[in-house]
């Protein structure tokens, strides 16, 4: 058995190998990053302050979690944003999809080609450009204050705006000539063999094309378990320390993200593992186009937030996907409208169990693209209570 | 060339991925080993180390991962507000599943001896280009201020807004320059009669207002020689 730290992707987390002349066996994928307990963090505390603060549990996707929590308490305390709020959040939260889609892209890259930094340095351009936007629209490149109850605090001017659709178009262009370029220099990679060879597509879950929709799932059939319940008793001892869960939906694991997504809601289909890699690539464009129609329906001089904030007693549901696939929130308040409960699915922990099993039968050497491809989030992965009890 | 390291102990990886935005100025200046760059070691030895999230004391794994950064680096740095002052890992209670006993975050100087910490959620980026010119004393005539600044919040165990509300606002000393409102990362402050006023379900004790209040530094600067009584 080997364990290996892996590099080049967000968080900390050992994978541990079995391989049998050399060819994988089994896999265990074990968080290790502290585990900051955000729901229990909540308890007791205004809404105001939880969008806050669950925007810091990633610091990758924090839009996605920024907009399952007001979702989330908006349906607790019946409200629902002016057209002008929600088109802008769900533009806030593509940028954040794109972000999320271009960073993992940066960490991929050396996999792929062997690199003098030449295709990485225009990641990086392209990365700042996104962030750059996210400033406009989200008032921060992370964690965007912006973002609030109700809708967005504030929108750009209409001369912004259309300067965000400019520099958008030459954002996809230029998306677009790396991947081709990228794509051209690896050709003829192992790397790149491994993936397309490696048949993997299990079962897929998503909820909605570029936003979120809680009534295309069903809450009452995802379980969560702690990870060494899901590997069972034959699983090493390093299983129990992992720091996050696994989650199951109608008991059986399902795919998240961005193949899921396409796979759903438009014609797109490859059962190999680099399947993963080109869904994600094929939302970036998508993405983009998405968000330039969004903007172009803002009106800056309607109102972008709803006036009337009560809180009080209620419970709510947020269902938003993430870039890495379906997020939940669910949240309950008090008589104030502080939080009693506070509860978080993410979608790594969906991806956990086939990051594992889509392993099996590759060389050891290559085990870690496993992982790499599913681009897990640890940050987020360690916050999931078990579900099923009261909220 | 300088060696950096760049290590995230359990925060969000939101300040190691800014970091990235500025990588080929830091490429320019120093060697970079990091998780994300895919050549990160901790057998050998930098010149300088920057440790991003918080110290969970309640995970030995955690705090002898620090420990081991601190014996690496020459120099320490802090770098964002849960590493520098504990930001928003302050309001950590502990108590979930699967690690109920992980139950503390506190800045990393509670566990080390820290050369410098930079607040921010995130900082710009910029601060950490600047601070490396400053140190390799290339910094011009901001270098001396900005390294003693930095230095002294290394030796703050937390910085946040109810700190700038007592020790400046409430205390008469804010001059209603508005810096600390366009600094905070949470818009946690507003102008309230030409005074800024906090908006404290909001704050995340991340600090960056202090570190940007004109007065607030001042104070920093000199609390050592009040505290003597040397004024």
């Amino acid at each position: 058995m080997e364990k290996r730290e892996l590099e080049r992707i967000g968080g900390e987390a050992e994978f541990l190998v079995l391989a049998k002349e050399g060819i994988v066996e089994n896999a265990y994928f074990i968080s290790t990053a502290p585990v900051r307990g955000f729901e229990r963090l909540l308890k007791g505390k205004s809404p105001i302050f939880a969008l806050q603060a669950v925007m810091r549990i990633c610091g990758i996707c924090f839009s996605a979690h920024g907009i399952a929590s007001v979702e989330a308490i908006e349906e607790a305390i019946g409200i629902l944003p002016p057209p002008n709020g929600r088109n802008a959040r769900e533009a806030l939260g593509l940028l954040n999809r794109i972000q999320s889609h271009i960073l993992h892209l940066m960490l991929l890259t050396p996999d792929l080609v062997e690199d003098d930094g030449r295709i990485m340095y225009r990641e990086i351009e392209l990365l700042n450009k996104i962030s750059n936007l996210l400033q406009k629209l989200g008032g921060a490149p992370t964690h965007p204050p912006f973002l609030a109850i109700g809708g967005v605090e504030r929108l750009p001017e209409e001369g912004e705006l259309g300067r965000m659709v400019e520099n958008l178009r030459e954002l996809k262009e230029e998306f677009l000539s790396i991947r081709k370029d990228l794509l051209n220099c690896a050709d003829g990679s192992d790397a790149l063999a491994t993936l397309r060879e490696k048949e993997y597509a299990p079962s897929f879950l998503a909820t909605h094309l570029f936003y979120g929709d809680r009534y295309n799932l069903d809450m009452g059939v995802v379980e969560t378990l702690h990870y060494h319940e899901f590997r069972g008793e034959d699983a090493p001892e390093e299983a129990k320390t992992s720091t996050s869960m696994v989650a199951l939906y109608r008991g059986r694991p399902v795919e998240v993200g961005p193949r899921a997504r396409l796979s759903l809601y438009r014609d797109f289909s490859d059962g190999s593992l680099w399947g993963l890699q080109a869904a994600r690539m094929e939302e970036v464009p998508m993405a983009v186009d998405r968000v330039i129609r969004l903007i172009e329906e803002i009106d800056p001089r309607e109102p972008c937030k709803t006036e009337r904030l009560v809180f009080k007693r209620g419970r709510g549901i947020g269902v938003y996907e993430a870039p890495r696939g379906t997020l939940i929130h669910k949240v309950a308040l008090g008589p104030e409208g502080r939080i009693t409960d506070y509860q978080i699915i993410v979608p790594t922990e969906f991806n956990i169990p086939h990051m594992e099993a889509a392993c099996r039968g590759l060389p050891a050497g290559m085990a870690d693209l496993v992982p790499r491809i599913y681009d897990p989030c640890i940050p987020c992965a360690t916050h999931v209570v078990e579900v099923g009890k009261s909220v | 060339m300088s060696d950096l390291l760049i290590y995230d102990v359990g925060g969000c990886e939101g300040c190691p991925l800014s970091i990235l935005r500025v990588l080929p100025q830091l490429e320019e200046r120093v060697h970079v080993s990091s998780k994300a760059l895919g050549n990160l070691s901790l057998s050998r030895d930098y010149d300088y180390a920057v440790i991003t999230g918080s110290a969970c004391i309640n995970e030995e794994r955690v705090t002898s991962i620090i420990r081991r950064i601190r014996e690496k680096a020459k120099v320490l740095i802090a770098y964002g507000s849960c590493a520098s002052v504990g930001g928003i890992t302050l309001f950590c209670r502990g108590g979930q599943r699967p690690r109920p006993e992980h139950r503390t975050f506190l800045p990393i100087s509670s566990v080390v001896e820290v050369d410098y910490a930079i607040p921010g959620c995130p900082p710009n980026p910029t601060l950490l280009v600047n601070l490396l010119d400053s140190l390799e004393g290339e910094g011009g005539s901001r270098s001396k201020y900005f390294l003693s600044l930095f230095s002294r919040v290394a030796k703050e165990k937390k910085l946040s807004g109810f700190d700038l509300m007592d020790e400046i606002v409430l205390s008469g000393l804010c001059i209603g320059c508005g810096a600390c409102v366009l600094s905070c990362p949470a818009h946690a402050l507003h102008m309230v009669e030409g005074k800024p006023d906090l908006m404290p379900e909001k704050c995340i004790r991340c600090g960056t207002c202090c570190v940007r209040c004109p007065r607030f530094t001042q104070l920093l600067l000199r609390r050592p020689a009040l505290s003597r009584g040397v004024v």
